[in-house]
């Protein structure tokens, strides 16, 4: 199993996995036409992509959904109340096409298996993924308020994490977003912060090899050298030391990351 | 259906159209500019009615990067070197030093401070004097990078105080270590910085702007690391003689105010 973050942070995300013979999506918050140029640049097409999974409905996560599903055929997973939410933001996606992914639960394609979990957001009904091939692990965490024991329970001992590394806590109560606003990103149904995703952290990565990628990094109130240097030691004051077995990784909000292998 | 009258008839509508179009266009980067204009013409106003009057730098840079650097733990081994005091550790990362040589102010003001910083202090010539209180009777210093000091960062600052007799008693210091340059960014030009402030009234009346300089004020504390933003000081002479300083973030233009005078605990430890 491969994956490649095409795109992650307040402007569009967009995960691609893939193994031998399929590959999936996780979101598409781009328009379709960046999907497919993010795509290009790692030398992949829409043409392999059998689903897309969608998290929530909010923009950053669905904006190129509906033109990928009307011009690709490709179907869409999405749990019942975030379909609900998304009529009328999507366009017409032909029934065929449209798929439930309930809450909580494992579907299997091919030899993946994915099994969604639910996240504190403010969206409808928020959930994440985890991918499953073999005895390989891919867990992807963001748009999370905060992490609680249930998700790291289901997230725990993953070799690779897709987590939200949202925003610096000083740099956002000191930037100038509104009162509301802070309020809302620093709540439970908010962001995860930098600091607050290291100590999740600490608490479900095991004993060995393990890739980290830091993603929707916020770009008012963080930084990509700043989110590492935050992980990192906070981390370390969990005994854990980054570079030795695990490895922090950036993300981008306009560059793809390469194909990684999980 | 007569084709050729109708192609005529289509030719003419879309060249009026584009002509129309372009006039258009025109007329809205002529407003863009009347606006760019207006603006810079009521900043400008504001400063002649207000009597303000500014200098600005020679030269000055476009952009610059936010800067990390860690808080030096002060060793025994770090200190041997230094002659003619007697040095205290007073908590990992303060130092206090007591003086046994005989240096009188009078001296050391002669160049700022620079011979007596580069012979006692530890990394002295990283500092850079930035306010002298008689009354005090202390002198406060900024440590730099790249030659640009780190506003009232309690992490980066010496204190020496001198006696009743005018002699240098003592000084405290902390210190930053393996600073890093990362995420370089555009900054607001210094007549953009005079600007937004004199918008936000913070200029007074018949005040003089003397200089606008660049350095780095404290963004985020992190466990190890501190991260310091880009940031303006632009120092104001009122017009009953008095000095004020602002500090602007260079990127966003955002007005910094510091928390001056938090004490700190500390923790005695005797190292000699």
């Amino acid at each position: 199993m491969r994956f490649s973050i095409l795109a992650s942070g307040s402007t569009g995300n967009s995960i691609y996995i893939e193994n031998e013979s399929e590959a999936y999506l996780v979101d598409a918050g781009l328009t379709a036409k960046r999907i497919e140029a993010q795509l290009a640049k790692i030398g992949r097409s829409m043409k392999n992509v059998k689903a897309i999974f969608v998290t929530h409905e909010h923009s950053d996560h669905i904006k190129g959904v509906g033109v990928l599903a009307r011009k690709h055929g490709v179907p869409i997973y999405a749990n019942q109340k975030t379909w609900q939410a998304m009529d009328g933001l999507v366009g017409d996606i032909a029934l065929e096409q449209r798929f439930q992914f309930d809450m909580e639960t494992v579907q299997s394609f091919g030899s993946i298996s994915i099994e969604s979990f639910a996240v504190s957001h403010d969206s409808v009904d928020p959930m994440f993924y985890v991918f499953h091939e073999e005895n390989r692990k891919l867990a992807i965490i963001t748009d999370t308020g905060y992490v609680s024991d249930r998700m790291k329970g289901i997230i725990k001992s993953a070799d690779s994490f897709v987590f939200e590394s949202n925003h610096d806590v000083g740099m956002l109560q000191m930037g100038r977003y509104p009162w509301s606003i802070k309020r809302r990103i620093l709540s439970d149904v908010g962001h995860v912060s930098n600091e607050d995703a290291a100590i999740a952290m600490s608490d479900v990565i095991e004993q060995k090899e393990t890739q980290i990628y830091l993603s929707h990094l916020s770009r008012d109130n963080n930084m990509k050298d700043l989110a590492r240097m935050s992980v990192e030691q906070t981390l370390q004051t969990c005994g854990i030391t980054a570079g030795e077995f695990v490895h922090l990784h950036d993300t981008d909000a306009e560059e793809p990351t390469e194909l990684i292998t999980v | 259906m007569d084709w050729s009258k109708t192609k005529t008839i289509f030719i003419i509508v879309f060249s009026i159209l584009n002509v129309l179009l372009y006039s258009l266009y025109l007329n809205r980067n002529d407003n863009i500019e009347n606006l760019e204009v207006m603006a810079k013409t009521s900043m400008e106003d504001i400063l002649k009615q207000e009597n303000i009057t500014y200098k600005l730098p020679p030269f000055v840079d476009k952009e610059a990067s936010f800067v990390s650097a860690d808080v030096v733990d002060f060793n025994k081994e770090s200190l041997k070197d230094l002659k003619g005091q007697k040095t205290y550790i007073m908590s990992d990362n303060l130092l206090r030093s007591t003086l046994t040589d005989k240096i009188t102010l009078e001296e050391v003001k002669k160049d700022d401070f620079k011979s007596f910083l580069s012979q006692y202090v530890l990394n002295g010539t990283e500092y850079v004097l930035w306010n002298m209180d008689e009354e005090q009777k202390k002198a406060f210093f900024f440590q730099q990078f790249d030659g640009r000091p780190i506003y009232h960062s309690p992490s980066a600052m010496l204190v020496v105080s001198w006696n009743e007799d005018e002699k240098i008693q003592s000084y405290e210091q902390r210190m930053l270590q393996d600073f890093a340059n990362f995420n370089k960014k555009n900054l607001l030009s210094p007549l953009e910085i005079i600007g937004s402030l004199a918008s936000r009234g913070l200029l007074k009346q018949d005040s003089e702007v003397t200089s606008v300089k660049m350095g780095y004020s404290t963004l985020v504390r992190l466990t190890e690391t501190q991260v310091f933003a880009p940031t303006w000081d632009v120092q104001v002479k009122l017009k009953n003689g008095e000095k004020e300083h602002h500090f602007l973030s260079a990127n966003e233009g955002k007005v910094i105010e510091f928390e001056l005078d938090k004490d700190t605990e500390e923790d005695e430890e005797q190292s000699e």
